[in-house]
């Protein structure tokens, strides 16, 4: 009996020294302005800023690794701000692109930034046995194929003119737009002389990525707490002024407490569009609660429906018509979205500059869904198989809608649910005929990788001539006027194909407790919310 | 008469299953039609129990869940008391090393969380759906009721009516059919009413964590995914009400 007292004793005590040892703000309230406390639903996979496969990991990489620009869209115009880089140039001929880097700009150990730093970085993305998704973000650059790779001997258009000053030649006149959003802000720097020495077909597996210590961003990296949080404490010499907040803590909460969590306000900030969010009907609580802003606003990801074109009954474009008339999608945005979202007929969000008001939405026509079908020959004894991934709440309760939907226009419906990864193995092997999915892409209209034949990304499997072809004038059209006019032709040829359905629009939401400032709201550079500018007060 | 909480339970039982049997009258609606007017709506003349996070009569939906609920306690229930009594049997009749290897087997199966290894198996089983979750608990249950039977047969083996028919020269599968068996069944039908309740609770779980009964067939596990929210648990209580089928 002694004994177990003795023994329990001991144990109430090493609980209590784990709880004094845990970094204060990762369990209990944020209670400086030292500190603050961000939620998103799902771990990190690794830390990697040319392979994150998800956007959590995303969120996490940009506290510590920068590109050579931030771009952020004013006014409908995309514009550049100085990031790794202090100065950049634009050739006359749209072509050559010169930076010069930050005379301050260090890693995180203390070592300059480079031009050698940079041209590693482009080096390992390019060389086809790297693990990488940044590829097809600097296949503009001269040597490089359309996925971003080097072939055999191919010479990267890359020259260093001083330790700090580099520029880069495109194998065509491109929008310098495109190419400052793609190469500028989207490309992460890599340190050369941690990495240099790694074969890259082993890099994926490196250990640095689970413990990215040297970065050159406004964040060091303290620890990841496997499922429960990462820690970051801001980097004092950053070379444009260290941030105001001196600890961030990114928390992984399940959608379902983060309510409770605002409530209590354990959480100062959550992550944001797609990765963490309060649930939708949260969303008029959390409105009402004194503490916190609940800010939403349009952003650029969308839920779309992919048809599998390797199905022939699929090829016909008037049943995919029938599918875009037959589905009730105002009223997803207007009950299961409660208004919070909008409606366009292709991938180019509302909210972009590249916008085309002209092409408007196939109404809900359940009448002329099934004449369109009639038509067409459907056979309506066939069942067809309606792909979903399960994790996005919204996105699974809208597939029971578009089943009835169809059912009402005639069409036979069976809904087959499994998790991401099972779901996009299925998609992938063409193993389906109706997918939903979801997309968030860059300000930059172009949409290859996704709609264009044989396309990274192009899950419908469709192979559409006229699309094609204005996809690859849009890339080569170094004009901005022009370009916009092309990508106009394409939103209208997209309506009137339909390779997928874009369902909706959802507006990104977030909720800040009021004690937070300079917390950025608009996702315009997709999931660069600069989090390096937050202020954090202790209301 | 004499055991008022048996006669309840029966009453009860039956009524539920009257309403499984009957939905298509009883339903006031289909269970898959969706109302564009109101989602999540309040309990009102045109939907008794309020509407659900898609539009569709809760009411309607908590009578047809009762046919998913009853047919999979019924069926897995039904299966793995076939398989538990089978093996339960052999190993009481035999006992010796038949016994232990049948034994140890049991002692394996019992030692895992029941819910882990049925979450595991549907996954593995492929897509979740109404008759895998039946197959899983069908497949899984059934040593418990094995160890019953064997407990039973144990005793049964040594009393005077069985070694007296072993004694006439009656071959082991009669011995165990005629006489063994219907003397041990009474345990195992308890085992097996409890089993149902207990088969349509796990359901409810599995179909509540996603890996049951898929949508828009309704389940009432399924129908309590919509009641996560800590606002639908404050100001919607009729999103709840799949908890207290």
């Amino acid at each position: 009996m002694k004994g177990l007292r003795a023994r329990l004793a001991g144990a109430i005590a090493a609980v209590l020294i784990v709880g004094l040892l845990l970094p204060g703000g990762a369990l209990g309230g944020p209670k400086s302005e030292f500190v603050a406390v961000a939620g998103m639903w799902s771990p990190p996979n690794n830390f990697n800023p040319i392979n994150t496969d998800s956007s959590y990991g995303f969120y996490c990489v940009r506290f510590m690794f920068m590109g050579m620009v931030e771009a952020r869209v004013e006014n409908n115009q995309t514009k550049f701000f100085p990031a790794l880089a202090s100065r950049w140039e634009v050739g006359a001929d749209n072509q050559t692109y010169t930076f010069t880097i930050h005379p301050r700009a260090a890693w995180h150990d203390g070592k300059p930034v480079t031009a050698e730093d940079v041209l590693f970085t482009l080096m390992t993305i390019s060389d086809p046995r790297t693990e990488t998704n940044r590829g097809a973000q600097i296949a503009s650059i001269a040597g490089l194929d359309a996925r971003g790779k080097r072939a055999a001997g191919a010479q990267l258009g890359f020259r260093i003119l001083e330790p700090r000053k580099f520029e880069i030649k495109t194998t065509t006149p491109v929008d310098p737009t495109m190419f400052l959003e793609m190469f500028g802000a989207n490309v992460y720097i890599l340190p050369k002389h941690v990495l240099g020495d790694v074969p890259p077909d082993q890099l994926a597996r490196h250990l640095f990525f689970h413990n990215p210590t040297v970065g050159n961003g406004p964040y060091k990296f303290v620890q990841y707490k496997t499922d429960q949080f990462v820690e970051f404490v801001l980097n004092e010499s950053y070379h444009l002024g260290a941030p105001n907040v001196r600890r961030v803590f990114v928390r992984i909460i399940p959608p379902t407490t983060m309510l409770a969590q605002i409530e209590r306000g354990d959480l100062d900030v959550s992550a944001g569009f797609g990765i963490g969010e309060v649930m939708i009907e949260d969303w008029d609580r959390v409105k009402g609660m004194g503490h916190v802003r609940a800010v939403s606003f349009s952003a650029p990801g969308y839920q779309y429906m992919l048809f599998n074109f390797q199905r022939p009954y699929l090829q016909d474009k008037r049943v995919r018509r029938a599918f875009a008339h037959a589905i009730n999608r105002s009223l997803i945005v207007n009950q299961l979205l409660k208004g919070e979202g909008e409606l366009a007929e292709g991938p180019i969000p509302p909210a972009n500059p590249y916008f085309n008001k002209k092409v408007r939405p196939w109404p809900f026509d359940t009448a002329r869904a099934r004449a369109l079908l009639t038509e067409a020959g459907w056979d309506f004894n066939r069942t067809i198989i309606l792909r979903v991934p399960t994790g996005n709440i919204i996105r699974e309760r809208s597939a029971d809608i578009i089943r009835e939907n169809l059912i009402a226009a005639g069409v036979k419906v069976e809904i087959q649910k499994a998790d991401f990864p099972t779901n996009m193995a299925a998609v992938r092997a063409g193993n389906y005929d109706l997918g939903l999915m979801g997309w968030a892409g860059p300000t930059d209209p172009d949409v290859s990788s996704q709609y264009r034949t044989g396309g990274q990304y192009n899950l419908s499997h469709h192979s559409i001539a006229s699309l094609d072809q204005v996809l690859d004038e849009g890339v080569k059209t170094a004009d901005p006027a022009k370009r916009r006019a092309v990508y106009d032709r394409f939103q209208e040829v997209f309506a009137d194909e339909l390779p997928t359905i874009t369902l909706y629009y959802p507006n990104a939401r977030t909720a800040v407790t009021k004690r937070m400032v300079n917390v950025l709201f608009d996702a315009s550079g997709l999931f660069d919310f600069q989090t390096y500018r937050w202020v954090a007060g202790t209301q | 008469m004499r055991h008022r909480l048996a006669v309840v339970g029966t009453v009860a039982l039956g009524l539920l299953a009257i309403m499984a049997l009957a939905a298509p009258v009883l339903a006031p609606q289909s269970p898959t039609a969706i109302d564009p007017t109101t989602f999540q709506g309040r309990p009102s003349p045109a939907h008794l129990l309020g509407t659900d996070s898609v539009g569709r009569d809760v009411l309607s939906r908590l009578i047809y869940a009762a046919r998913v609920s009853l047919s999979v306690g019924i069926l897995a229930v039904t299966m793995y008391v076939v398989i538990g009594t089978s093996v339960g049997a052999v190993a009481g009749y035999y006992g010796g090393t038949v016994d232990l290897a049948l034994s140890r087997i049991m002692d394996i199966m019992l030692s895992f969380p029941p819910l882990i290894i049925i979450l595991f198996a549907v996954s593995v089983f492929g897509r979740p759906s109404l008759w895998n979750v039946i197959i899983v608990l069908g497949l899984l249950g059934w040593p418990a009721v094995a160890r019953l039977v064997r407990g039973q047969v144990l005793a049964l083996r040594q009393q005077e009516f069985v070694q007296a028919a072993r004694a006439i020269g009656a071959s082991d599968p009669a011995v165990v059919m005629r006489h063994l068996l219907p003397n041990a069944m009474a345990p195992v039908l308890v085992a097996a009413t409890f089993g149902t309740a207990n088969a349509i609770l796990v359901e409810a779980a599995l179909s509540f964590l996603g890996m049951g009964v898929q949508p828009p067939t309704p389940s009432w596990g399924n129908m309590l995914t919509d009641a996560q929210s800590l606002t639908v648990l404050e100001q919607m209580p009729w999103l709840t009400v799949g908890g207290l089928g």
